[in-house]
Order: C-alpha cells, then sequence, then structure tokens
C-alpha cells in the first residue's frame, strides 16, 4: 500500500513538472534565509563544520560564503558571485544584506573577477547586476584609482536605498569611469550613503589624507568615524596623533547612520586592559560586544577564531520616545 | 557639530597639501638602504608611528607597504619599490616579498592593490628590476580549463643564487603579456633554471567541496605540486587543513633557505589560534614547530605603541652552505620526502584532486636527482625490500633511443637546438661528467630535469607488484658510495571489474523494476574509485558520482575494491529514467568503471619526456538489459 501512495505522489510530481513551463525557474526571484536579516557576515579563512550540515550537503565554509545566525549559510560564494557569470569562489570582503526577500545583498570580494575588466576586488557589487567601481567610491576624496574595499554599509530609508540601486543599475561600470563624481551626486539626490573602508590609506604626498581604518562617506567625501573615534580612548588607535592603524575589516551600522550604532572588526588585534582580536565585533568607541567564537560557535569548528571579514547586523534603533512618558512619571512621582 | 568640522578640515588639509606638494618629495630610502635587509626583511599588516628612531626620510609613519628590516630599519618605501621601475607614486601596500640580491637592488614582491595604470594586479610577482610575473603563469599547473588571478600572499624563490639572478635577468625582457599568453612557459623556464618559486594565494582553487590547494597551502610554481600543505606547516596539534582537520589558517608571508628545505620554512598565519601551542597571525612560524618569534620581537625596536601590527612579508636570507651530496630526489616526480615508509607517496600529495589515500608507482618509472662534481660515474640499483638479494642495476641502453637536447653545431653560441643520444652501460653506470654538463644550466646545461635512470618497473625481477629498496651508487675518486635507500611500492596489475551478469541471458525489466540495483565485483591491491554509467536508444549517458573507497564508509567500496571480493555485491541503484523521463522500450547499457590509484608512468625517451598519471589505469564492464515501460 505505501508504495501504491509513493508511486501515485511520484507520478503526480512528475506530471507537476512537466506542467511548469521551463522558464518559470530561473525567473524565480530567489531569497536569503530570514535570519540572515538579523545577523550576516563572513570568516577570514575556510573552515570545516562539524555543526548542522548546510542544505548543499557541503561541510566547507569559505571565507567567501556569507553566513547567518544558528549555522546558516545565508548564501555560498558561487551564489553571490555566479550572478556576474563568474565560476569560481572570489572571497567575500564586505557584505550589507539590504533586502531579505528581495536577495538584495551589497558585497565586494576578495579577487578580480576573472571576467577581464568585468569587476575589480575593489569595486562595490550587488545582487541586482549593480557594480560600482571604486573609483566612483573614492571621487570625493580625489584618490583616482582602486584602493580596495574592505567594508560597507548602506546609509539612508530603505525605500531610497531600493531606488537608489534601481536607477544605479542603468549605469555601466563604464559610466561610472568616465563620470565618477556622478555616485556622490546621486547618494545626495537619494539621501542616502554608502559608509565604507578602503585595503589601504591613501595618501598625498605621504600625508594620509584617509587612513584604511577610517570610515568613509561615499556620498560627502568626509571621514565619517576616524579610526581613533572607532577605537575606545585607551586603544592607540589613528595616525599619526595615537600611533597605530588598526584598519577597518567590516562594518554595520543603522540606516539612520548614527555614529552610535556603528559595529565593526579590525585588521589587528589588541592586547592591552582592553583586549580584542581581529575577529570580535566591536561597537563604536565602547569596545568587544561580541567574540569572534560567539559568531562561529556554532559550527563547531575545530578552532575559535576564524576571523571575521565581512559584517551586516539589523541594528535600528529602539523607539525610545515610547520610554518618554514612563520616565517623565518617574521623574515626576520622584519629586512628588 | 564633529562632522562638519571634518567637512571643512578635510578639503582645507587637500588644499594645504596641494600647496606643499611643489616643495616635497615623496618619502624615499634609497637603494643604498636595502643592504639593511640582506639577511632579514619584513612588512606589517597595517601603518603606524614610530616612536624609535627616525626613518632616513624623516617620516616617522610606517606604511604597510614598506620594506622594513632589523634595528628599525626602512629598506625600501612602499615608493622606492615602485616608483622608479613601474612609475606608480601610490602605495599599494606590501603583500609578499623577498629580497634576493642587496647589491644589484633585486627585491621580489607583490602589492595589495593592483596597479593604478592596469600593468599589473595584485596577484603579479613584481620584481625590481622590472620584472612582471603574471599571476596566472604561477598557477598555470594547477589550473584546468578555466585560468583566472587567484591572488599572492606569499613568496620565496629556491635554486641556486645564480640561477635564480640569471633568471631574474632573463624574464627582465618579457613582458607581462607573454605570461598571460603563455603560461606554461614560466614553469619550462623554472626548469631550464633549475629553480623553483614558492607561493600562496589570496583564494583557494577549486570546487568547494573539493579544493585543488588551499590559501593556506605553500605552492610549487615548477612542478605544479603543494610542497607543504597548511596542515604541515603547523605542528600537529593544530587543527590546520581542510579537510584533514577542518581550518584553514592561510599563508600571509614565507620565507626558507635558498636549497628549499622543508624543515627551514619560516612562515605566518592569516588567523591567529588560541590554544596551545597558540600563535598570532603577526607571528614567526617555523615550519611544523610553531612560534619562533613573537610578532613583538619584530616591531618593538620602532616602540610602536601597540604590541602586534601583524606580519604581511618575510624575507630571511641567511646564506647556508651545505656539502654537495648526490641523491635520488623524486620518484616519478615525487619529492622523496613524500613517499612513506610503506613506499607509496603519502595521503594526499599526489592527484588533482589529490588522493587522500597512499599511492604506488607503476610503468616506466623517472628517478631523479643530483649528482655532485666528484662522482666520476653513477647508477641506480634496486632489489626486493628486507631481502638480503643481490642488487639489480637499471640500466639504458642505447638501443631505447634516449635522445636529450644539446647545443646545435649551428646557430654558434648555446640555443639547446641540437639533439644526442644519452643511455648506460649494461651496467647501469651513466658517465657523470657528461650528466652534469647536460643538466646544469651553469654549465651550458639544456635538460635540467634529466632522470638519472627509467625503471621499467613491470619488469623488475621479483615481480612488478612487490615493495622495493631503490639505492644511488657514485663513484669517485675515493670509492664507491651509496645514498640513503629508498622505499618504492610498486602496482603493476591493472583492476579487475566485472559486472554481475548471465552471458547468453537478456534479462528483461519493467518500471516496477526501477531503480535497479547493479551488482558487481571490483579487485586491485591499490584500488581508487568507480563509477557506473547508464545509456540507451541514443538517449545520451548518464553517468552516477565518482565514489573513491574513503568516501562512505558504509558502502561497499574499500581500498581493495569491493567487500567479500569474488562475491557480487550492491554497488549502486540505476535507473532508466535519469535518461529521459518516459524511456522507449528498447535495450539499455550500464557500465562500471573502476580505477587503481597506481601513479602510472610513462616515458618517451626520444623526446626525453616522462609522464605521470594518478589514478589512470582502470579496467570496465559492460551489461545491456531490456526495458519495457509499464503500460
Amino acid at each position: 500500500m505505501r508504495k501504491l501512495v509513493v508511486w501515485i505522489a511520484v507520478g503526480l510530481i512528475l506530471v507537476l513538472i512537466t506542467l511548469i513551463p521551463p522558464g518559470l525557474v530561473t525567473s524565480q526571484q530567489p531569497s536569503l534565509p530570514a535570519e540572515c536579516e538579523e545577523l550576516a557576515f563572513s570568516t577570514e579563512e575556510d573552515f570545516l563544520t562539524y555543526g548542522p550540515e548546510p542544505p548543499d550537503g557541503n561541510p566547507i565554509i569559505s571565507d567567501g560564503d556569507l553566513l547567518g545566525p544558528n549555522c546558516v549559510v545565508c548564501a555560498r560564494n558561487l551564489d553571490l558571485v555566479g550572478l556576474f557569470d563568474v565560476p569560481a569562489d572570489l572571497g567575500l570582503d564586505a557584505a550589507d544584506v539590504i533586502d531579505v526577500e528581495g536577495y538584495l545583498v551589497a558585497f565586494s570580494t576578495e579577487l578580480n573577477s576573472p571576467n577581464v575588466g568585468q569587476f575589480t576586488a575593489g569595486d562595490l557589487l550587488v545582487t541586482d547586476g549593480n557594480i560600482i567601481p571604486n573609483v566612483a567610491l573614492t571621487d570625493p576624496f580625489g584618490a583616482g584609482y582602486d584602493i580596495g574595499l574592505d567594508a560597507l554599509h548602506f546609509v539612508g530609508a530603505m525605500d531610497n536605498i531600493l531606488a537608489f540601486l534601481d536607477e544605479a543599475k542603468q549605469m555601466t561600470r563604464d559610466d561610472w569611469l568616465a563620470s565618477p563624481g556622478t555616485l556622490a551626486q546621486m547618494l545626495a539626490r537619494y539621501e542616502v550613503d554608502i559608509w565604507f573602508s578602503t585595503e589601504e590609506t591613501f595618501k598625498i604626498v605621504d600625508v594620509p589624507v584617509f587612513l584604511d581604518g577610517d570610515l568613509l562617506s561615499a556620498r560627502d567625501g568626509v571621514i565619517v568615524a576616524g579610526n581613533n573615534d572607532l577605537l575606545p580612548l585607551s586603544v592607540p588607535a589613528g595616525i599619526p596623533n595615537r600611533g597605530v592603524d588598526f584598519g577597518l575589516d567590516a562594518v554595520t551600522g543603522n540606516r539612520a547612520g548614527d555614529e552610535g550604532w556603528i559595529r565593526f572588526s579590525t585588521e589587528l588585534l589588541y592586547e592591552d586592559e582592553l583586549n580584542f582580536t581581529d575577529g570580535d565585533v566591536l561597537k563604536y568607541g565602547n569596545g568587544v560586544i561580541r567574540t569572534n567564537q560567539s559568531l562561529v560557535l556554532c559550527f563547531e569548528p575545530k578552532a575559535d577564531f576564524l576571523g571575521l571579514d565581512a559584517l551586516h547586523m539589523a541594528l535600528e534603533e529602539r523607539p525610545t520616545r515610547l520610554y518618554v512618558p514612563v520616565i517623565l512619571k518617574i521623574v515626576e512621582e520622584a519629586f512628588q | 557639530m564633529q562632522k562638519p568640522v571634518r567637512i571643512i578640515a578635510l578639503p582645507v588639509a587637500l588644499m594645504l597639501i596641494l600647496l606643499l606638494s611643489a616643495g616635497l618629495v615623496h618619502g624615499q630610502v634609497g637603494p643604498d638602504a636595502l643592504k639593511y635587509c640582506e639577511e632579514f626583511a619584513f612588512s606589517t599588516e597595517e601603518d603606524f608611528v614610530t616612536q624609535g628612531p627616525e626613518p632616513s626620510d624623516g617620516n616617522p609613519i610606517i606604511s604597510d607597504g614598506d620594506l622594513l628590516g632589523p634595528n628599525c630599519e626602512v629598506c625600501a618605501r612602499n615608493y622606492d619599490l615602485l616608483h622608479d621601475t613601474f612609475d606608480v607614486d601610490q602605495d599599494l601596500g606590501l603583500d609578499a616579498a623577498d629580497v634576493i640580491d642587496v647589491e644589484n637592488y633585486l627585491v621580489a614582491f607583490s602589492t595589495e592593490l593592483d596597479s593604478p595604470h592596469g600593468t599589473f594586479t595584485a596577484g603579479d610577482l613584481l620584481v625590481t628590476n622590472g620584472a612582471i610575473i603574471a599571476n596566472v603563469a604561477l598557477t598555470h599547473l594547477f589550473q584546468v580549463g578555466y585560468k583566472y588571478d587567484i591572488g599572492l600572499d606569499a613568496l620565496h624563490f629556491v635554486g641556486d643564487l645564480g640561477n635564480i639572478i640569471a633568471f631574474l635577468g632573463e624574464i627582465q625582457q618579457i613582458g607581462r603579456d607573454f605570461w598571460v599568453q603563455n603560461p606554461g612557459a614560466l614553469s619550462e623556464m623554472l626548469i631550464q633554471y633549475d629553480i623553483d618559486i614558492w607561493f600562496s594565494t589570496e583564494g583557494t582553487l577549486g570546487p568547494v567541496d573539493a579544493p585543488v590547494f588551499l590559501d593556506g597551502d605553500l605552492l610549487s610554481a615548477r612542478y605544479g605540486i603543494i610542497v607543504a600543505p597548511n596542515k604541515d606547516l603547523l605542528p600537529p596539534s593544530v587543527p590546520a587543513g581542510i579537510p584533514y582537520q577542518g581550518v584553514d589558517f592561510g599563508l600571509d608571508a614565507v620565507t626558507g633557505i635558498r636549497v628549499g628545505d622543508d624543515p627551514q620554512i619560516h612562515f605566518s598565519t592569516e588567523i591567529l589560534y588560541q590554544n596551545e601551542p597558540s600563535f598570532t597571525d603577526g607571528d614567526m612560524l617555523k615550519y611544523g614547530d610553531g612560534v619562533v618569534a613573537k610578532n613583538i620581537d619584530l616591531i618593538q625596536c620602532f616602540e610602536p605603541m601597540a604590541g602586534e601590527l601583524g606580519l604581511d612579508a618575510l624575507s630571511v636570507n641567511i646564506p647556508i652552505t651545505r656539502p654537495c651530496e648526490s641523491r635520488i630526489t623524486r620518484i616519478a616526480g615525487v619529492d622523496v620526502a613524500d613517499i612513506g615508509l610503506d613506499g607509496m607517496a603519502m595521503t594526499g600529495t599526489v592527484g588533482s584532486p589529490a588522493i587522500l589515500a597512499p599511492v604506488p608507482f607503476g610503468g616506466w618509472i623517472d628517478i631523479q636527482g643530483s649528482i655532485c662534481p666528484d662522482v666520476d660515474r653513477f647508477r641506480v640499483l634496486y632489489r626486493l625490500a628486507g631481502s638480503a638479494n643481490p642488487w639489480t642495476p637499471i640500466p639504458v641502453e642505447a638501443a631505447r633511443g634516449w635522445e636529450v637536447k644539446v647545443d646545435a653545431f649551428f646557430p654558434p653560441g648555446p640555443d639547446c637546438l641540437g639533439t644526442a643520444g644519452w643511455s648506460s652501460d649494461v651496467s647501469g653506470w651513466y658517465n657523470a661528467s657528461d650528466y652534469r654538463n647536460l643538466t646544469y644550466p651553469v654549465l651550458g646545461g639544456c635538460n635540467t630535469d634529466l632522470a638519472l635512470t627509467v625503471w621499467n618497473s613491470g619488469a623488475a625481477v621479483n615481480g612488478g607488484d612487490e615493495l622495493y629498496e631503490v639505492v644511488l651508487e657514485t663513484e669517485t675518486a675515493l670509492g664507491v658510495f651509496s645514498d640513503t635507500v629508498r622505499l618504492v611500492q610498486l602496482d603493476n596489475t591493472p583492476p579487475i571489474a566485472e559486472l554481475d551478469k548471465q552471458p547468453g541471458t537478456c534479462d528483461v525489466y519493467s518500471d516496477d523494476d526501477m531503480p535497479l540495483m547493479v551488482t558487481a565485483r571490483i579487485t586491485d591491491t591499490h584500488f581508487y574509485e568507480s563509477q557506473l554509467c547508464i545509456t540507451g536508444d541514443g538517449y545520451g549517458t548518464h553517468c552516477y558520482t565518482l565514489t573513491t573507497y574513503y568516501d562512505d564508509p558504509g558502502d561497499n567500496l574499500i581500498e581493495t575494491g569491493t567487500k567479500n571480493w569474488p562475491a557480487f555485491v550492491d554497488l549502486h541503484p540505476v535507473d532508466t529514467h535519469h535518461l529521459d523521463p518516459n524511456p522507449v522500450e528498447c535495450g539499455y547499457t550500464v557500465w562500471l568503471t573502476a580505477w587503481e590509484r597506481t601513479l602510472w608512468c610513462k616515458f618517451n625517451f626520444p623526446n626525453n619526456q616522462a609522464y605521470h598519471y594518478p589514478g589512470h589505469r582502470h579496467d570496465w564492464d559492460g551489461w545491456t538489459f531490456d526495458y519495457t515501460p509499464t503500460p
């Protein structure tokens, strides 16, 4: 009896499959696992998960994969770069999950595209096909050359970000290269910004204009948060004043662009009264809020530390105004 | 208020810089400063301000693109490395470095960023004499089909220093485009100069589930092999290597001695490790032995405000002179260090993807080695392992037609356009002087990889499937000497694969019988993998997953074939519906192919060319049945 049921089910499935138009499968918009809206990150190196097996059955986690909470693999690197007809893992150096349902992720790779001239490791890529070359991001600073892209985060109202990306899609990479200043203008028009960091420090005649540890604005051409601001005062961060550029390997924050909500990781570890590794999630000016181990623990890797190369967190400010009446009431009662 | 201040401050700073730039020059310490890095050089992961002695150009900011030496010396600013030769003004970082020759200002290196002029990428190997080796040339032997720039994270030249300098001199005239169009020329040239480039990449190569190499493996550009996998670089207690132990620790910087001894490899990783033995990604580690210098030991002279600045490039160049040693170095292309006590190539050292089991040898095996200047003649001998049998020589007599390259009579000068016969006498003795002249580049030799001899292992006196001892015997003015005895396990018997079928009977099946379990038997002393395929009525062929014996401990495949030989056992189900959703009534054929692990060798004597095929020899069997769809 059981066999008969199975055969009927198989028959039905086969009939249904034959009824599906051939083009439908590919035209369906994929989506990311919902958990990846809350948290998404990539590691510095590949490792083997001894935790739950990923759905594709491959226990090797690449440093190019986008990972989420609870051992979720949000996207294999090939899922991301495959959209650009790239059949090789190119690593994942920065990521911002913009829309989970719409499979909209902004990211950068560790390696240049194998398709000559398509994109570099310094370009900002979006899963909707957008390629924004590095020189457009750094144009307001006058860099004029590809200086790498190590961290990124979109700031602004979500509708505006989506509208910006929609319009940006009309621009080819060559268009941006021909007119890199357009990016800042377009960002200003949509009241959005792209916060980012570079792989290298940009200097003019040996004087740093910005460090690779500074958080930059592609719209305003300013340093949103210097390396010295990102790290607590007790850390000797920033050049030339405090002495060391700790780098900025990953960054995230809320969409409103509040400095206090910036979360990030560095390129270097620091061992003093305040300790952190280059895989920990740090809070703006306030040190470690999540260790690297806590991010990767669920995968039960053989090493506790795997680095942190890209980071996205859903960090929206709580509606504190709801609590104002409560606070006022407490104050009122205190004075009564 | 803070933000507007920055917005105003930045343009002002930019204007000031522009106004000042006419009178300023980029920081340069000049070519003379490289002498401080003759024995030791490195770069950091990030910029910092030195609180120690001020660099000679007066700029206290040390860039992660600068080449640093002992005693707080800045041996080269990034500008020194890039500007004059590559016309680059910007600091592009320094990701790998090898100080080759201080007197001639010869440094091999790679950058963090691509050239702003598009003249090189961050994955290319640059030399201060202007040479650029495109990344695809370095990885050419590893990349099959689809080739791309996979980055360059660490590099170290191996070989005679004179040969390395001569090689770098020759490639100075070769443009990057040449390497892109002829990536295979690099390994040929490295062979010609008898040198190698050891390197690591930024990314792991190959499918995610079966990497060809990791970015933590040390690779050889000359041989296209993994010189030292990540698991060997780090102590056994560190869970290094994928899939062996679970983590790729990366390889951010590497150095060693020029003779290329594994134990002398020093390196740094991409990620730290917090258990025992703990290390950071800025510490200098020794091959298999953990930390030899903490990051602070390298940088403390600069008195930086932080104790950890990372380690992105490393070059140690302490000349170690060793007495010349005549010895066997490779057997069928496998380094003797990678051959275990069982006489087989160690797990993971052979094949692409690597065969994760010991691999024996078979066929015409080329034996490579080095012959010192004091040797008059040499030969290679073998005998059954553990026996007291007399040693048997391995001759290649003139009748075999072994031809090697020599300079032609015309045109004059070195050209390697001619050929000459090469052979031993009947007792296996070769003339050592001729051998050196044919092989050593400094002597004008055209055959740097000329084998010491070639062994027809299938005709070995005690059989082609035995474990043998192999030894190099050299004769000098002082007598006859033997090198270390090497063990070689042979396997010259191909596998047997048989499907369970009854001749003269045409089995008839319908939909009710699908999927159909195929039963078969396979035997080979060193079985590797098998695969089933099905075909019929012009549908093409559907092949099922290629399965090694170690893929699934629960199946019927073991390292000698199928379980319980000669019994037939279940292998894998097949189904005509895998060819078509509605297969027609017809005869369908299933065939089974089984491969052994043996590194099968061939040698083309007229062309002096060795061929090595790991996991190559196979047997197959077919079985046809009749299928009728259920009405």
